[in-house]
């Protein structure tokens, strides 16, 4: 009994406390901006996280994929429909038509919701089809909002929003 | 595509099998029974660390009941302590977002889950004060999987005919000398990847457009990190392994698909090593690698024929995802990247089919534990077949042996079933369930096999967070855990106390590739059959009339 005690308490100081202390301690002398979760500033204050999907909805900026929860709330979830779920295929024919370009039908990551209701991403494919429409809002040629995206893809066929979105604010000042 | 994801696969099973034969030689030695074991000088700092706390290492006979009795005390402390302060969270310290309270059937399910090495979670993560995250969570993330191991390792020192060994120095050794050790390494790399580890609260920032958006942070990386490396599987956030945070990239994405399948790889050349047989270790690791080769392409094909982005996230594409799904539910960790119940139904079948099997590699100790008893079924059914006595490692396997195995057996499809079909009859069950027709029946099922298997992933549309799913689940979780474990104890008892038969070569060898088939034959048939036809009525059904 008193060994089973002892274990126990030492074994949680070790694992408990210990453990996470020192891990804390490293992250935050190595790489402190990551360990605070990798937000970003500008000015001099936090505009969001370049791993957390914040909603946009004006004309001016890319927008993310459709998102289960509220993201400015912070709780994170999926949607959790079955692929045989009818109203899945109800909810991806509304975004298509709420948010179709010239009747193309958009890519699959327009109109479904992400596992986190975070997803950072959108696809190269569906942030082009976003293109026509910051190009006129911000008075810019298309050519110029698609150079930014492949700059910010590199080599992936995804692109964060949010950096792209703070790319199209740089680029115009 | 196919090359593709081929070329990952293979590359993430060579890295994880080689550093898998690496681990489990060293914990064959290191955990070898102490008459044979090598003292390095890590051995001598846990010998003096375990005096201090009034344990006698050479003291490593613990008869099967006691090894038993001294586990069932240090589980029922951490029952008791994590319960009351999960109950107690919004008057403690470290709770800068205010959690409140948890009630008593989520705390109660969360302390079980948690404890039995599954992290079913009823509560979202962000739910938690960082106190219960990372001191009572974060403990027992450690504490869960080091159970089931100490279990494996006195089960493999019996069938060598060996002391069992003394169970608080296996626990806090394997803790000291291995969980720690890895943590710390992964754990900081996660952190360079990305993962945050802080314990400032909440932070609201400007968005671009205007509005104030909350960012959930927290000491992350200390708890994914072990969450996979002892195949607990909890999530930090509600979203898991899907939430950026947790998983912010490929690579960390590869870190815990490797981290989840190192320690139940390595077992099997830990047991090769021990009871002096490296072969027939290796057999038992092929057989596996073999199911989780053929699951995992499985799950490849359903996704990658089916393309789609819901309930995924585009950083890990179809491939990681099919990785990590295979992988998480083989190894039954329960971590998740993405939203298992919009997954296509094929997807599903593959999950329940892992889990249910629960020997494609299984969790941390668990799993190697359930390959022996199928082992054992195998060399019964084969005694049987040519009408010799059956024999394992010299000894004879009898009524005894045989009665607990079947109960050890059947425990399982009990709990899985019997579950299930209570769930949906009773109203409180069906009203969870959140999708129509076949996939319903599939939530139900899902639940119960991962809360059985101690897997802990979900098809999370179904709606348990309520006193019904907390408590019907818990029994599914508490006794399909603690029976298998003391069974599997008290066969080895039993089989120590017999004289060895002497081996000659009319004996029934358990180490060629025919009885890998035999025992390959085993695992399907009386694994698989049980569940047929309500895999049959689930996921089978959804997909017909998709």
């Amino acid at each position: 009994m008193k060994q089973a005690i002892r274990v126990t308490v030492f074994v949680t100081a070790l694992c408990g406390i210990v453990f996470p202390a020192l891990l804390t301690l490293f992250g935050q002398l190595l790489v402190p901006d990551k360990a605070e979760g990798s937000l970003v500033q500008e000015n001099g204050k936090f505009i969001g996280s370049e791993l957390i999907a914040q909603p946009f909805t004006s004309k001016q900026y890319f927008h993310g994929r459709p998102s289960a929860v509220d993201q400015l709330a912070g709780a994170s979830a999926g949607d959790n429909l079955a692929a045989s779920n009818p109203e899945l295929g109800t909810k991806m024919a509304e975004l298509q038509k709420q948010n179709q370009v010239d009747g193309a039908s958009l890519p699959d990551d327009a109109l479904v919701t992400s596992g986190s209701g975070f997803d950072p991403h959108i696809s190269v494919d569906y942030a082009l089809v976003q293109a026509k429409r910051i190009a006129t809002a911000r008075d810019l040629s298309r050519e110029e909002v698609r150079k930014l995206i492949t700059k910010e893809a590199e080599t992936h066929d995804y692109v964060n929003v949010l950096r792209l979105n703070l790319a199209l604010d740089r680029s115009k000042s | 595509m196919w090359t593709q994801f081929m070329i990952q696969f293979w590359i993430l099973l060579v890295i994880a099998l080689c550093a898998a034969v690496l681990l489990g030689r060293y914990i064959g030695v290191y955990f070898a029974p102490v008459a044979e074991r090598r003292v390095d000088k890590i051995g001598k700092v846990e010998r003096r660390l375990l005096l201090l706390l009034g344990v006698d290492e050479k003291k490593h006979d613990q008869s099967w009941v006691g090894y038993s009795k001294s586990l069932l005390l240090v589980n029922m402390f951490f029952f008791i302590g994590g319960y009351l302060l999960l109950r107690f969270q919004g008057s403690l310290p470290l709770n800068p977002n205010g959690a409140v309270n948890l009630d008593w059937s989520t705390a109660l399910h969360t302390t079980i889950s948690f404890m039995t090495n599954t992290d079913q979670q009823h509560y979202s993560g962000e739910a938690l004060s960082y106190l219960s995250q990372t001191f009572v969570l974060g403990t027992m993330l450690f504490v869960a999987p080091t159970m089931a191991f100490t279990v494996c390792i006195a089960v493999i020192r019996g069938l060598a005919n060996k002391p069992l060994g003394n169970f608080y120095a296996d626990f806090f050794r394997f803790i000291f000398r291995i969980l720690l050790p890895i943590s710390f390494v992964f754990g900081l790399a996660m952190i360079l990847l990305g993962v945050p580890q802080t314990f400032g609260g909440a932070v609201s920032v400007t968005t671009l457009e205007g509005a104030k958006q909350l960012i959930y942070r927290g000491p992350v990386a200390a708890f994914e990190v072990i969450k996979q490396l002892g195949n607990n599987g909890g999530g930090f956030f509600g979203a898991n392994g899907a939430h950026p945070f947790e998983n912010p990239n490929q690579f960390v994405n590869f870190i815990q698909m490797f981290l989840m399948l190192l320690i139940p790889m390595s077992l099997p050349i830990a047991y090769g090593k021990i009871i002096g047989s490296a072969k027939q270790g290796r057999l038992f690791l092929s057989v596996m690698t073999l199911l989780f080769i053929m699951m995992t392409v499985g799950m490849a094909g359903s996704l990658l024929a089916n393309p789609t982005a819901h309930g995924q996230e585009l950083r890990f594409g179809q491939i990681g995802t099919a990785l990590y799904s295979s992988i998480t539910t083989a190894a039954e960790t329960g971590a998740v990247n993405a939203m298992h119940d919009s997954l296509h139904p094929l997807a599903g079948l593959i999950q329940l089919g892992n889990m249910m099997l629960n020997v494609v590699y299984g969790g941390a100790g668990a799993g190697f534990l359930n390959v022996l008893l199928y082992a054992f079924v195998a060399v019964f059914l084969t005694g049987l077949l040519i009408g010799r006595t059956p024999t394992f490692l010299g000894k004879k396997i009898e009524t005894f042996e045989v009665k607990m195995i079947a109960i050890a057996l059947l425990v399982p499809p009990f709990l899985i079933l019997v579950g299930t079909a209570i769930s949906m009859y009773v109203a409180p069950g069906v009203a969870g369930i959140s999708n129509p027709g076949y996939h319903g029946l599939s939530q139900v099922l899902y639940e119960f096999t991962s809360a059985t298997a101690n897997n802990g992933s979900g098809f999370e549309g179904l709606g348990d967070a309520n006193v019904y799913w907390n408590v019907s689940t818990s029994f599914a979780l508490f006794f399909g855990r603690y029976i298998p474990l003391i069974l599997m104890l008290a066969i080895v008892g039993s089989l120590k106390a017999k004289q060895s038969v002497p081996q000659d070569e009319f004996s029934f060898k358990t180490d060629t590739p025919l009885f890998g088939t035999v025992f390959l034959g085993t695992v399907v048939l009386v694994g698989a059959l049980t569940f047929l036809p309500v895999l049959v009525l689930g996921p089978v059904a959804d997909w017909l009339t998709m």
